[in-house]
């Protein structure tokens, strides 16, 4: 699997863990890991340390996330993204309303 | 005595001689007036020498006592001439150097006049350039072409490029999503599917269960045979129904595939170039500002080149006030030329024709020579307070 997901006993915080590669080939994965989630505020942490790829596939798939966190008045962070994988980020103007954590 | 004598003869030959060599040589001018004193020294000198001997002369030499000596009157003869002739070369090379010194300051007075408008009109220039960049920094002239500008639009147009991007990802994604959702569904109709089949195929071993218990029934159950015959056909057809159904739903399900092919294409972009190119841009912009400063600073150098360039070059047509100093030079030279050739006559006088010493002319002589002597020095004094600095007073360009 190219994404892993952990959600902790109390449902509030989804841990997604993204491959080297984070692209098209994830989106349903990347899904599956959040879809089922409801309970309102939870709070979803995408770790990006391991991600050496992006593209706009992965941006997209962000972006539904932070949608679906919308609806349950939860947060999205982005943790650790490495230097080339930030530069994609700031280009799209993710660093203006996504937390991104170094 | 006689020794006494050839010193004063030497220094009257010497002198001469530097003199002359002056005229050969462009020698300093101190070197010309040591000359001059040397032979007007040597001159007076042994004018004077025989006045002041005389006594002791006459007691040695008791014969003709107003006799010059065949050796000295030669030597004052070739004085005379000698002082005469160097008089006439150095009036000439005064005239010379005079007009030389005319025509050379006209000249450089001429190459400096147009040398200070080349540099009002460099200075001009680089004003004009740094007032032309000042202008674009300040208002970026909406109608003119301004690269800054240019680059700043083309970074907001890749910004919104990538926007368009991000969105279109998120958007086919979102489609691919209720495509999953919807083949999610299709999958369960194929289930219900079988399920109806299910049923036709039971409701067929009924009518077949049905047709085998009439058939036991004989003549009685002939009618319920028909119907459960009728019954079978409905099963088998139901069957075909249900056949139908699922192909057609096969083939909606392979247009769904393509249709999610079609869609997951648009949702994955490569933004390596984006990024590239934003980057690049980002660079250019650097190393636009980067630039105008350099080449601002660099104007502002040249410009303040340029007035350093006028100062000196007004410093240079000061200096040509050295015309003046040197016209008086040479106008005070021919005086002491005009006085050497007043003596070259006095000394010629001293000697009569029949060789003796005329001691009235000589009396003159001496006393001319203070006079003259006493003259120089006067005007050699206030020369030297009145013509040392050159640097005193501003000229203005014309």
């Amino acid at each position: 699997m190219s994404v892993t997901a952990k959600t902790s006993d109390d449902k509030k915080t989804v841990d997604i863990c993204v491959a080297e590669q984070f692209d098209y080939s994830a989106h349903q994965s990347f899904r599956e890991a959040y879809r089922f989630v409801d309970q309102p505020g939870a709070m979803f942490r995408v770790d990006l340390s391991k991600a050496t790829y992006m593209d706009s596939s992965a941006l997209g798939m962000i972006l539904l996330l932070k949608e679906h966190a919308d609806s349950l008045s939860g947060k999205v962070v982005l943790a650790k993204p490495n230097p080339a994988v930030h530069k994609i980020l700031s280009i799209a103007k993710f660093d203006q309303f996504v937390t991104i954590e170094a | 005595m006689l020794c006494g004598k050839k010193t004063l003869a030497g220094l009257v030959i010497g002198g001469a001689l530097l003199l002359a060599m002056a005229q050969l040589l462009p020698v300093p001018q101190i070197i010309v007036w040591i000359a001059i004193a040397a032979v007007l020294a040597g001159g007076i000198g042994l004018v004077r020498e025989p006045k002041v001997e005389r006594p002791a002369k006459s007691e040695v030499q008791a014969v003709a006592p107003e006799h010059v000596d065949g050796e000295l009157q030669h030597a004052m003869e070739e004085l005379s001439q000698t002082l005469t002739h160097e008089a006439l070369i150095v009036n000439q090379e005064i005239a010379r150097v005079d007009a030389l010194i005319k025509e050379a300051v006209v000249l450089m007075s001429d190459s400096f006049h147009s040398l200070h408008g080349l540099t009002s009109q460099q200075s001009e220039l680089t004003a004009q350039i740094i007032t032309r960049t000042e202008e674009e920094e300040s208002h970026g002239s909406s109608e003119e072409f301004n690269i800054q500008m240019f680059i700043n639009e083309t970074g907001s147009i890749l910004d919104q490029f990538v926007q368009v991007m991000v969105n279109v990802s998120k958007n086919s994604l979102e489609t691919v999503h209720y495509i999953d959702d919807m083949v999610e569904k299709l999958d369960g109709i194929f289930s219900l599917i079988e399920n109806v089949e299910g049923l036709a195929s039971q409701t067929n071993l009924l009518a077949l269960n049905a047709s085998i218990e009439a058939a036991r029934a004989g003549e009685a159950g002939r009618g319920f045979a028909v119907v459960a015959d009728e019954v079978r056909t409905l099963s088998v057809n139901s069957g075909d129904l249900n056949n139908k159904i699922r192909e057609e739903m096969a083939s909606a399900r392979a247009t769904i595939e393509t249709l999610r092919s079609t869609v997951s294409g648009m949702a994955a972009t490569d933004l390596s170039d984006t990024i590239g190119t934003k980057e690049k841009m980002t660079e250019m912009l650097a190393f636009m500002a980067s630039n105008g400063e350099f080449m601002n600073s660099k104007v502002t150098e040249i410009s303040q080149l340029s007035m350093q360039i006028d100062s000196t070059v007004d410093n240079a047509v000061r200096s040509l006030q050295f015309e003046d100093i040197a016209s008086q030079a040479l106008n005070s030279m021919e005086h002491n030329v005009n006085s050497l050739n007043e003596i070259a006559t006095l000394v010629d006088d001293m000697t009569t024709a029949e060789g003796n010493l005329d001691t009235a002319a000589t009396l003159r002589c001496q006393h001319r020579c203070e006079e003259l002597r006493v003259t120089a020095q006067t005007r050699n004094e206030a020369r030297t307070v009145a013509q040392n600095d050159m640097d005193e007073g501003e000229i203005e360009l014309f």
